[in-house]
């Protein structure tokens, strides 16, 4: 090979440095985004192996099978001491890291360079499915352009390590991609997307989001999480009117300052019967959470497919939420009458007598009045008790949640939302006022430029609901009381809408273009990353049944549409292969000598099988003498341009000539009657 | 002459499967974790497949290839039983090529794109160095120059030259095959020199007194492309003959003759011996000739005499057609020739 190297055993590499530069600059770019999951020790493995390569490459002797050995040991140990399993999405990435490592460390023959490109888009695969961000979707782009690029390059010719090679390469790759954008559009929107639930399903780590119990601590531990929880759009609905509270999971069971979902967790919500006003339809994009609710603008009447309205009106899904979801629901108020049952669950309490302390029971016993009056009083006695917000409220170690209770109300008097919606719904229940404890998110970002709100896991939220006769049940968000959280609580959207679009407002009180023009931006990558979850993320198998349906195709099934789309594609691979592999076209000299066969063919004097020229001039002239002086001219000079000695070039023009003349030869169908 | 605008074929190779592979296994792990990015990049090799089959398509479509000559060389030294090994010709210093070269001419005949990436192999022969051309861009051409693995003593034919290439990914292999025309080159037989060979003694006397460096006319022999035509005879040429020199000799000059049939030994070992006598004699500056059975004896001297003497032993049938000697005197080397010839069509 040219441009090859000797390597120490004898090897001939035919990766030369600059191949080996390519391929471990574009790998070492994709190991990059995949630090955060798979920890930082096992790329750093990764990456030495690929120096190590490289070193092997500089000095022309290949790397010693001691050094792959231990790298491959090495690697094993990292991965089994960063993840202590080989199941589940990161441990499986970190694996693969591992092993391609390796596979780097041993790669001499041109054969290898192909495989270790071939592995380098599964790094990209695995990058996107670490990470759905638009970034990282981006990152992933301009890397399988480069890695492209370097395939083009190995192929381009011996002359690789040219500039020319990387300005061609640049150009023919990019000019390929966007020739091949309507395949991938075509593909994209046609090709059948599984059902979800296809498929080996690789389960990524806990994703930190809501729970769907209440301690002490859980929503508090959200607050610094800066992740995205969901967003939505309202479909023609401007909801101005109520600060928005996106209702999760509604607690049933009341434990002091723990809350639980309870016993009635599988209980059906009653029809949507009595409602009143009109709904809200809004579509939402969950993020994956690992868990079973669907978030909603309270109070959810309706969810999407394959979801259910629990008792209390919340959204669960059928499946668990492992993946981005996308969905549309309806909210709206409602006013129903409160049942035997739920009534019963709503002012359950402990029955043994001593669960709860008496200084509690006084407390409750305090309020005193109409329920309307009671819940007032509540109010007041967490406006005006001496309580604090804090996010640190410290511990309450392993305590029942009564004695926490007890302890917070008498005692601490700090807290997060967690401990007053828990607070408040308990006591309200001691008062003999039905409550419930709801579990979501509260406020959110308005997008002025992509008509969305964006909702956060630190926007976690908790508060209660209590029932009141002729009202129904009825909003408190206690934390709203204290002293110190006016901040925390949610913004009105008005607010938040008015303060997007009053520029002037937002300038006062930041100073500076500057600050807009970031904001701006801010919000504009936010539209864009939304409409990308919309149409590339969010395009799954129920958008395109409904895309299929708008089109005209409701007719069919997806597996026919599948079966057909595939028979489709198999012809048409078929027919540019036939095209492709079709027989060759005879060279002109064979061309013009198989058409003067088939002239004289005409006259009844076809060429037999294995009849040499000369033989067959004979035959001919035999039979019809008249042709004589134009056959055997022809003939010989055929013999001549075929069957030349290799030392004689036969100039083109004979070639030429020949196929001339036996274009013009049209001999006469009989004899011709000698002119007398 | 050949233009080569037909014979073109795709094959798959294992980047076809390989791509095929990843492309499978992108679309499953993209459905099992409904996720539209992976099926974004599995739509994208799929495009890079399908459209990079068309760039490969037309990356050999506008390319055009010709021979320009064919180096002859000799065989590599047959094992002969029940003969003693002698020297050989090469071992006095000589470069005796054992490796045929091609020289071919390439042309990137477009009026966009170019000829990237390109591998050249000659069907029936193994290529051993030059296969790899360097990239032609629009309308570039370049000479290349392929060294052939060893062959045997004999006529060899050039049947086709097939320019294949990966290019631009490696998924799928063109190959653009050029029909030669059959074109042939001969490969000598390996020469063995050292010892007496025994030469025609009347020969010798007969034209003894013939040489080169004389000054008196000896006769005419036919002129040489490239000679110098000082001594070409203009006059004979005027009169509608062929260019022929005038020789000159007179001083004492040897010649040589050799009788074919007087040699003894086996075929292949005559062939070598001989070779390697022509080779010497040639370089000693005589005059030499060679006699087969049937044929007329050739005297000559010079590069052009030694390339057809050489060649005529390259034609010489091989040892199984010795069977029937009466067939071989009846019609001489170029019956074998011509049924050869016969046989490939």
């Amino acid at each position: 090979m040219s441009g090859g190297r000797r390597f120490g055993r004898g090897k001939v590499s035919e990766v030369t440095l600059g191949d080996g530069l390519w391929l471990g600059a574009v790998l070492i770019a994709a190991s990059l985004p995949l630090m955060g999951a798979v920890g930082f020790p096992v790329v750093a493995c990764f990456i030495t192996a690929i120096l190590l390569f490289l070193n092997g490459l500089r000095e022309a002797k290949g790397v010693s099978r001691l050094v792959l050995w231990g790298m491959l040991l090495i690697g094993a140990g990292v991965v089994w001491f960063v993840h202590g399993s080989v199941v589940g999405m990161e441990p499986g990435v970190a694996l693969f890291l591992g092993l391609f490592g390796v596979k780097i460390l041993e790669l001499r023959r041109a054969r290898d360079y192909r495989v270790a490109l071939s592995l380098g888009y599964f790094l990209l695969l695995c990058n996107l499915f670490i990470s759905s961000e638009l970034s990282v979707s981006l990152i992933v782009g301009c890397l399988f352009l480069v890695l492209g690029m370097t395939l083009h390059r190995f192929h381009f010719g011996n002359a690789r390590h040219g500039s020319q090679a990387l300005r061609i390469a640049t150009g023919q790759v990019a000019k390929i991609l966007v020739q091949g954008a309507p395949i991938i559009l075509l593909l994209f929107f046609f090709f059948p997307r599984a059902p979800q639930g296809f498929g080996v399903q690789l389960f990524r780590k806990q994703t930190t989001g809501m729970s769907d119990e209440l301690r002490p601590g859980t929503v508090e531990e959200l607050v610094a999480d800066g992740s995205l929880a969901f967003r939505v759009r309202f479909l023609g609905y401007d909801p101005k009117q109520s600060p928005y509270y996106w209702r999760g999971v509604v607690l049933w069971q009341s434990r002091g300052l723990e809350w639980y979902r309870g016993g009635f967790r599988d209980m059906l919500a009653q029809g949507t019967t009595g409602r009143q006003g009109r709904w809200i339809h809004q579509e939402v994009i969950l993020e994956p959470h690992g868990g079973y609710w669907l978030l909603a603008l309270d109070q959810p009447l309706m969810g999407p497919e394959r979801s259910r309205l629990q008792l209390g009106r919340y959204l669960l899904s059928r499946t668990r939420v492992d993946q981005r979801r996308l969905y549309e629901a309806f909210s709206g108020e409602l006013v129903e009458p409160l049942s035997q049952m739920e009534r019963a669950m709503a002012l359950r309490l402990p029955r043994d007598e001593g669960a709860i302390s008496q200084r509690l029971w006084d407390l409750a016993d305090s309020w005193k009045g109409t329920p309307r009056e009671k819940v007032a009083a509540a109010q007041r006695f967490f406006s005006s008790g001496g309580f604090q917000y804090t996010l640190s409220s410290g511990g309450y170690g392993h305590r029942d949640g009564w004695e926490m209770l007890d302890e917070f109300i008498f005692n601490r008097k700090v807290g997060f939302c967690s401990h007053y919606a828990a607070a408040y719904s308990s006591l309200m229940r001691m008062a003999g006022i039905p409550s419930r404890t709801i579990i979501g998110y509260a406020g959110g970002e308005w997008n002025p430029i992509g008509g969305f709100y964006s909702i956060y896991q630190s926007d976690a939220h908790a508060w209660s609901e209590v029932w009141l006769e002729d009202e129904g049940w009825v909003r408190i968000d206690p934390t709203r009381f204290v002293p110190g959280a006016a901040g925390q609580t949610p913004a009105l959207p008005l607010q938040a809408v008015e303060e997007e679009t009053a520029g002037d407002a937002v300038q006062g009180d930041f100073g500076g273009e500057g600050f807009l023009q970031m904001r701006r931006l801010s919000y504009q990558w936010a539209a864009i990353n939304y409409r990308w979850t919309l149409w590339v993320l969010g395009y799954d198998h129920d958008v395109q049944r409904e895309f299929f349906n708008s089109i005209g195709l409701y007719r069919f099934r997806t597996a026919t549409i599948f079966l057909a789309s595939l028979l489709a594609a198999g012809a048409v691979m078929a027919a540019l292969w036939w095209w492709l592999r079709r027989p060759p076209a005879a060279e002109p000299l064979e061309m013009a000598y198989r058409q003067l066969g088939l002239k004289l063919a005409r006259l009844g004097m076809e060429r037999k099988p294995g009849e040499t020229p000369a033989a067959y001039c004979e035959r001919v002239v035999n039979l019809r003498p008249d042709l004589r002086p134009v056959l055997e001219p022809l003939f010989s000079r055929y013999a001549l341009l075929r069957y030349a000695p290799w030392k004689l070039a036969v100039p083109e023009e004979d070639l030429a000539g020949f196929c001339r003349e036996v274009a013009a030869f049209k001999p006469a169908k009989t004899v011709p009657e000698p002119v007398a | 002459m050949n233009r080569g605008r037909a014979g073109r074929s795709c094959s798959m190779t294992a980047g076809t499967w390989r791509l095929l592979a990843i492309i499978v296994a992108t679309i499953y792990a993209a459905a099992s974790q409904n996720n539209g990015p992976a099926y974004l990049l599995a739509f994208g090799l799929v495009a890079m497949g399908c459209v990079g089959l068309l760039y490969g398509w037309r990356n050999l479509a506008e390319v055009e290839v010709r021979v320009i000559e064919v180096m002859p060389a000799f065989a590599p030294p047959v094992a002969v039983t029940g003969e003693e090994p002698a020297e050989e010709a090469a071992a006095d210093g000589e470069e005796v090529p054992e490796r045929v070269r091609v020289r071919l001419a390439v042309r990137q005949v477009g009026e966009r794109g170019g000829c990237y990436g390109v591998r050249l192999s000659l069907p029936g022969f193994e290529v051993v160095s030059g296969a790899e051309l360097p990239p032609l861009a629009t309308g570039e051409a370049c000479e290349a120059v392929v060294t052939l693995a060893p062959l045997p003593r004999g006529v060899h034919r050039l049947e086709e030259i097939a320019l294949s290439s990966l290019y631009p990914f490696g998924f799928l292999q063109v190959t653009q095959r050029t029909s030669l025309g059959g074109r042939e080159f001969p490969v000598y037989p390996h020469p063995v020199s050292g010892g007496e060979l025994p030469l025609r003694a009347d020969f010798g006397d007969r034209l003894g007194t013939e040489g080169v460096r004389g000054d008196d006319f000896v006769g005419l022999r036919r002129y040489q492309p490239g000679e110098s035509q000082r001594h070409v005879d203009w006059k004979a040429v005027a009169r509608g003959h062929v260019m022929q020199v005038k020789q000159f000799g007179g001083d004492a000059l040897k010649v040589s003759l050799l009788d074919w049939e007087n040699l003894p030994g086996e075929v292949e070992w005559k062939l070598s011996r001989v070779a390697g006598w022509l080779l010497e004699k040639e370089k000693a500056g005589e005059r030499y000739g060679l006699a087969f059975p049937g044929g007329a004896p050739s005297l000559g001297q010079g590069q052009a005499h030694l390339a057809d003497l050489l060649e005529r032993l390259a034609r010489y049938p091989a040892q199984e057609a010795r069977r029937d000697p009466a067939a071989r005197r009846r019609k001489g080397w170029s019956f074998l020739r011509r049924g050869k010839r016969e046989g490939a069509r």
